[in-house]
């Protein structure tokens, strides 16, 4: 039996999710967004286009990782085709934060990310939070923003995809070597 | 480099501690110094290789490489991501060594452990 349960939580994509406008209407923000006309969306471009509430640019870390999740031809962009589940991502990721940020307030607070990360099926202890927060927030004030907030689920979403593939019998434990440990998390944090 | 040092998860680094990454930050600055010998301020892949091992690490070709690829920018090293490198290398392995009581170079790991000491790096 599992001593830790989880499911993936929004994988490649929040679970569910928006649904896609029509494609003239995304064709219009596309335009908008890639404002060198390259035909190739760059990590400044949708930095520039993205807000994360706080009058502060959007955290460049989580551009880049949203980024070379759709950039099929590794070509540090995204063209319009990629661009749609760009779109969608990011929509389903501000439903998923407007849902948990129950006051408010346009940031998470240790509770609501406590009901966040449950809601996606993990199952976490209360000091992880306070250490989520702290690695990710980088507003300072305790609690953490848009942005940072997909941050942090992304890299605990790799952490425990990597730690399922080793956790073969599914106990909640795994054994590794030194260099499997490096090689498992050294490109993920 | 403050969670390196950071062993209690307080977020904050105390004098010693401040010592102890004074003293690890020029060795890696030395380090980068006598490879980068024609002080263009980036070394190349093997010349990563050769200081990841000059600083006692003994790791096979696939893990450097796997290493190594993720700080170069068009095949060479620049030396904030050298640094980079060097910090998280040693705190992963410092996190991993305090884990292996038995010095076994093997570890048991469970979930919610693994998730925080290695996130909080």
């Amino acid at each position: 039996m599992a001593a830790y349960s989880y499911r993936p939580g929004p994988g490649a994509g929040p679970a569910g999710g928006a649904a896609l406008p029509d494609q003239s209407f995304l064709w219009n923000v596309f335009q908008r967004v890639d404002k060198d006309r390259s035909g190739v969306i760059s990590d400044n471009e949708l930095q520039q286009a993205l807000s994360n509430g706080t009058w502060t640019p959007f955290n460049p870390v989580t551009v880049r990782s949203i980024i070379s999740m759709f950039d099929r031809e590794n070509k540090a962009g995204v063209n319009f085709s990629e661009f749609t589940g760009v779109w969608k991502y990011i929509t389903d990721w501000q439903n998923v934060f407007r849902t948990y940020d129950r006051d408010n307030s346009g940031m998470i607070d240790k509770n609501e990310l406590k009901q966040a990360l449950s809601g996606f099926g993990y199952r976490l202890s209360d000091q992880f939070h306070d250490i989520l927060i702290r690695k990710f927030d980088r507003q300072g004030r305790g609690q953490i923003a848009f942005d940072d907030f997909i941050q942090g689920c992304i890299v605990l979403q790799r952490l425990t995809d990597i730690f399922r593939r080793y956790d073969t019998d599914q106990d909640g434990w795994i054994q590794v070597s030194y260099e499997q440990y490096l090689s498992m998390v050294f490109s993920i944090v | 480099m403050i969670a390196m040092l950071d062993r209690d998860y307080t977020g904050k680094m105390g004098f010693n501690e401040f010592k102890e990454l004074w003293a690890a930050l020029n060795a890696w600055k030395q380090n980068f110094i006598t490879i980068d010998q024609d002080h263009s301020g980036t070394v190349e892949h093997h010349e990563l290789n050769q200081a990841i091992a000059a600083m006692g690490y003994r790791l096979s070709p696939q893990t450097l490489t796997a290493i190594v690829k993720r700080y170069s920018k068009n095949g060479r090293i620049f030396f904030d991501d050298y640094v980079a490198c060097c910090v998280k290398l040693r705190a992963l392995t410092d996190f991993f060594r305090r884990r292996d009581h038995l010095q076994q170079g093997v570890v048991n790991f469970v979930y919610d452990d693994f998730l925080q000491g290695t996130m909080a790096i």
